[in-house]
C-alpha cells in the first residue's frame, strides 16, 4: 500500500514538474534558445530544433505520467530524458562551461545544487520506471500462466 | 513518515529556482555601439583574454554591433571585467579602456585587433605592438599616455564591482534590457540564436 502511495505521489509531481518545466520554456521559447546555445554543443539549427520542441516533449511526457497510461513506457522514457539531461549538464559543468541550466528559466547556471537536484528527480523517475515494470510484468504474468 | 520529508525537500530543491529577470545594470557606460535610446541595450562584461569573450565578439557582437546598433536598434555597451586566472587582462583591460576615451572608433579598432591576436599575446604578454598596429600614430601616443592614467585603473575597477553587484562571476556575461525587462545570459552565444532573440524584442518597437 505505501509503495502504491509513493508511486502515484512521484507520477503526480514528476507529472507537474515536467509540465511546469515545459509551460516555462514556451513562455519565452527564445530566451531557452540562449540558455541552449549557451551549452555549446550544437549548430544555431540543432538549438532552434532542442529549444522548440524539447518543451512540448515535457508537457507531452508531464500529461502522460499524469494520467497514468502506458506509465511503465512514459516513466522509462522520462527517466531516460533526465539522465541525458543530467549527462550533459556534468559534461558542460566539467568543462568549465558556465552556462544556464535551462531547466526551469534561464538565470540559474548549472552548479553542484543544479545537479543534485536533477540527479535527485533522475532517482524519483528511475524508481517510478522500476516500479511501473515490475507493475507491468506482474500483470502480464499470470494472464500469461492462465492461458497455458 | 520519511515519504513526506522526502516530498517536501524535493519540492524545496524544485521550487527555489532563481527568478528568470536580472536586474538592469546603471546607466552609466557609454555604447560602444548604437545610442542610448534605442529599445534595446546590451551590456557585456568581458576578458580580452578569455577564449570565450573572442568567440562572443568576434562572431557574434560584430554583427550585432554592424546589423542592429548602427541601425539604431541597440546599444551596446562593454565593461571591463578581466579575470584573476589571467595574467595580461588588465592590462589588456587598460589598453581597451584608454582607446575608449579616445573614441568608438578607436574601441573598435583596439578590441577588433586584441582579440584577433589574443593567442600571440596571451603567450607573451607584449601588447602594445597589437595595438599600435591597430591605431594612428596619434592615437598611439594618446593611448600610451592614459594607459599610465591612475584614472584607468579606477575605471576599470568601478566595472569590475560593477560585474560583482550584478553577480557576474564568468565571462562572457551580458544583460539584455529591453521592454522594461533584463535578462542575463552567462555564456557566449552564436550570432543566429542572439539574432533571433533580438528580432522577437523589436517585434512591435
Amino acid at each position: 500500500m505505501a509503495w502504491r502511495v509513493l508511486e502515484w505521489i512521484a507520477r503526480l509531481a514528476l507529472g507537474a514538474l515536467f509540465v511546469y518545466a515545459g509551460y516555462v520554456k514556451l513562455r519565452n521559447p527564445f530566451l531557452f534558445e540562449l540558455a541552449v546555445d549557451g551549452y555549446r554543443l550544437l549548430p544555431p539549427t540543432g538549438v532552434i530544433l532542442v529549444a522548440r520542441g524539447l518543451p512540448w516533449l515535457e508537457v507531452a511526457l508531464g500529461l502522460l505520467l499524469w494520467s497514468g497510461w502506458k506509465l511503465h513506457y512514459s516513466a522509462t522514457f522520462t527517466a531516460l530524458l533526465l539522465g541525458a539531461f543530467l549527462v550533459t549538464m556534468t559534461i558542460t559543468y566539467a568543462r568549465g562551461i558556465e552556462a544556464q541550466c535551462g531547466c526551469f528559466g534561464t538565470s540559474e547556471p548549472i552548479s553542484p545544487r543544479t545537479l543534485a537536484r536533477d540527479s535527485l528527480i533522475f532517482v524519483v523517475a528511475a524508481g517510478l520506471a522500476a516500479r511501473a515494470w515490475w507493475e507491468w510484468r506482474g500483470k502480464a504474468t499470470p494472464s500469461a500462466t492462465g492461458a497455458i | 513518515m520519511t515519504i513526506p520529508r522526502v516530498l517536501a525537500g524535493l519540492l524545496l530543491l524544485v521550487t527555489q529556482v532563481p527568478a528568470g529577470l536580472a536586474q538592469s545594470p546603471p546607466d552609466a557606460a557609454p555604447c560602444v555601439g548604437g545610442k542610448p535610446g534605442a529599445p534595446i541595450k546590451i551590456e557585456v562584461f568581458s576578458d580580452y583574454q578569455c577564449p570565450a569573450c573572442r568567440f562572443f565578439y568576434l562572431e557574434t557582437m560584430r554583427s550585432v554591433l554592424s546589423n542592429y546598433a548602427d541601425a539604431g536598434k541597440v546599444c551596446v555597451v562593454y565593461h571591463e571585467f578581466p579575470l584573476s586566472m589571467h595574467p595580461h587582462a588588465p592590462a589588456a583591460a587598460r589598453y581597451g579602456h584608454a582607446a575608449l576615451s579616445l573614441g568608438v572608433r578607436q574601441w573598435s579598432q583596439v578590441t577588433d585587433a586584441l582579440f584577433q591576436a589574443q593567442d600571440q599575446w596571451a603567450a607573451t604578454g607584449q601588447l602594445e605592438p597589437v595595438v599600435a598596429a591597430a591605431l594612428s600614430k596619434e592615437d598611439m601616443d594618446r593611448v600610451r599616455k592614459l594607459v599610465q592614467d591612475p584614472a584607468m585603473n579606477q575605471a576599470i575597477q568601478r566595472d569590475i564591482e560593477l560585474g560583482r553587484k550584478m553577480e557576474v562571476n564568468s565571462t562572457p556575461t551580458f544583460f539584455i534590457t529591453a521592454k522594461g525587462k533584463t535578462e542575463k545570459v552567462a555564456s557566449a552565444v552564436q550570432y543566429p540564436i542572439l539574432k533571433r532573440y533580438i528580432d522577437s524584442l523589436l517585434v512591435g518597437q
